[in-house]
């Protein structure tokens, strides 16, 4: 041991280090949910109704896909997607365009977020780009979350965190999220995070290497990763839509990968604000191994889902209208339904989003072609409502407190 | 050292770690192994396609965790020293000193001990981590009590083993921790990493095969 003496000062140097990063870490504990939900007004008015929809993407691409969209404090809405070649292939881009809230027109189309550059940014070679999903963290800034491969297909993805500082004009170099042991693969992302209270942010993901799961990752107000927690296991359940209803309860409806049940939109629920999850469990309502996307109303137990409303294709897009908190669902409209067999999914990956002017914004995926968009106001979607002479049970779900959730 | 500057030492030292290993196997090129280091290190910078080597194997086996860039400049440094320092013309001083066996540092790798730590760590990890329960044992390194004093307990024992290489190699992971030398702040990610798992394992099947082949 005498000889040891400076391998006992290395490790007391350590443990000091150590006691004083603990000391001064800020832990990631419980903490409350911030709730977006914006004002709902059930009256409809024909005069009022507005209803609009046209392909926001251009033909610079000969595929696009995976549309997601972030409202602004000023008003407008920034729209991201991915296009290139084939989905996969190594010319695939990020691209953005800007819908100016003022004049109502649509921007020019912007790439974004090249393979080569985020290669050189990373300093590692990055075969492929895929899903983008942003949103404003604060006025002014805004993050946007994208998916990376450097080695294989999509369950080598890792997750690249890019931010601006001035409402999306320019963008800081992007920078790897660490969220996997095993080289860091298999971490993805589709749909948006929460808010907590204390600046710290919830991201929805999933994994798709060896197991399929979805997981909540935990980023405090830099982005850096402070923790995660599972919400399912298994090969079952991908592409968590989180949808906060209190300050520490939300639930997930998520997209069923598992080819042994029916197909069928996964649910589970949190009353911790996300730390601990219900085992998930099928709802009434197909899922044909896809995408959906959800928002929560004024009360936010009275939720808007856009869906393929099959077992097995994505042959149609359905708007539904839940009034407890996503457990049974009612079908409002039906905005596509292909009839042609011939034509393999061709409506996916919708993202559905309310802006402050009470427009309810829809993008999805067109025949991998497009991106259509769809807009349409609260006065239409009342009529919806009405249609469907859901109008008294909606009003008796706002007058209601969401007391039918269940604790575990 | 820091985050930019990590990641290429780290493949430089592999890399190296690697070609001499197998150079000690196959073609017994001792005299030239600082060579090989050197042109190891020359090699991950040759751009291909726009891009420096070193980005595409950093883009197939991502970061090495601290413990494994240890190991791995252990072995180097032994090498090296073995091959070229310690059997050239620095040899001949130390042994016109006193008998040179005597005074030849006892820096041999205990591989078997190696394999003892790391492979229960990574069965611990690898599973949980990748979907196995509900349960994520990855999870434990998000700045958790648990993992820090497991990993200071360890570093206490192996430094009592008079174990220098592992009891430096726990002490390394915590000051790096401590310091965010790595783009990841999970303590597993500086203590371990899938390719020290896959050697640690694919060794401990050889020690096995020699043992039951000499019995």
């Amino acid at each position: 041991m005498s000889k040891s003496y400076w391998l006992v000062a290395y490790l007391a140097i350590a443990i000091t280090l150590v006691l004083y990063t603990q000391i001064n870490h800020k832990s990631a504990n419980t903490s409350k949910i911030h709730i977006d939900a914006q004002e709902f007004h059930p009256k409809a008015n024909a005069n009022e109704l507005f209803f609009h929809s046209k392909f926001v993407s251009d033909d610079l691409t000969k595929e696009v896909h995976s549309a997601t969209a972030a409202p602004l404090s000023d008003g407008d809405l920034l729209l991201f997607w991915y296009g290139g070649e084939r989905e996969g292939s190594s010319d695939v881009a990020i691209y953005s365009r800007r819908l100016d809230s003022k004049s109502g027109q649509w921007g020019t189309v912007t790439k974004l977020v090249e393979r080569l550059d985020t290669a050189k940014n990373l300093n590692r070679n990055i075969r492929k780009l895929g899903n983008p999903i942003a949103f404003e963290y604060r006025k002014n800034e805004i993050w946007l979350f994208y998916v990376s491969v450097s080695l294989g297909g999509w369950a080598g993805s890792a997750i690249n965190l890019q931010k601006s500082f001035d409402n999306g004009l320019t963008w800081e170099k992007p920078r790897r999220l660490i969220s996997s042991p095993f080289f860091n693969v298999s971490t993805l992302v589709k749909e948006r995070p929460i808010r907590y209270q204390d600046g710290s942010v919830g991201l929805p993901v999933y994994h798709e290497f060896l197991g399929k799961f979805a997981e909540l990752l935990h980023l405090d107000a830099q982005g850096e990763v402070i923790n995660k927690y599972r919400i399912s296991t298994k090969r079952q359940a991908i592409q968590p839509m989180l949808i906060a209803l209190s300050d520490s309860r939300m639930v997930a409806l998520m997209r069923n990968v598992d080819k042994q049940s029916t197909r069928r939109l996964w649910y589970s629920e949190t009353i911790d604000s996300g730390h601990s999850w219900q085992n998930i469990s099928a709802l009434a309502i197909p899922n044909p191994n896809a995408a959906i996307s959800a928002i929560a109303l004024e009360k936010p137990h009275i939720l808007l889902m856009a869906f393929n409303n099959h077992p097995t294709e994505r042959n149609d897009l359905t708007l539904g209208l839940s009034l407890d908190a996503g457990k049974t669902w009612k079908n409002l409209t039906v905005f596509e339904q292909s009839t042609d067999l011939e034509e393999h999914n061709p409506f996916s990956y919708p993202f559905l989003v309310q802006t402050e002017n009470k427009l309810f914004h829809l993008f999805y995926t067109w025949k991998r072609k497009k991106i259509k968009y769809i807009v349409f106001n609260q006065q239409q979607l009342v009529r919806w409502i009405e249609n469907k002479q859901l109008n008294h049970a909606m009003q008796e779900a706002i007058k209601s407190e969401p007391s039918f959730i269940s604790h575990y | 050292m820091n985050q930019a500057l990590y990641p290429i030492i780290s493949q430089g030292l592999i890399l190296a770690a690697l070609v001499i290993a197998i150079s000690n196997q196959l073609f017994r090129f001792q005299k030239y192994h600082l060579i090989i280091f050197i042109l190891c290190l020359g090699v991950l910078l040759i751009p291909v396609k726009q891009l420096p080597l070193w980005f595409y194997l950093r883009g197939i086996i991502g970061d090495l965790s601290i413990s494994s860039s240890i190991i791995c400049a252990w072995y180097l440094f032994i090498e090296l020293i073995n091959q070229t320092i310690w059997r050239g013309k620095w040899r001949g001083k130390w042994r016109g000193k006193k008998s040179s066996e005597k005074d030849t540092p006892t820096l041999a790798i205990n591989w078997p001990e190696i394999c003892w730590v790391f492979i229960p760590m990574g069965l611990f990890l690898y599973p949980f981590a990748l979907g196995l329960s509900r349960f994520d044992s990855y999870t434990l390194g998000y700045a958790h009590w648990s993992l820090l004093i497991v990993f200071s307990a360890m570093a206490g024992y192996f430094l009592w083993k008079k174990n220098t290489l592992l009891s430096m190699v726990f002490s390394s992971v915590l000051i790096a921790y401590s310091l965010n030398l790595l783009e990841s702040n999970n303590l597993w990610d500086y203590g371990m990493d899938p390719l020290l798992f896959l050697f640690c394992v694919l060794l401990s099947i050889k020690f096995f095969f020699y043992q039951c082949l000499c019995d």
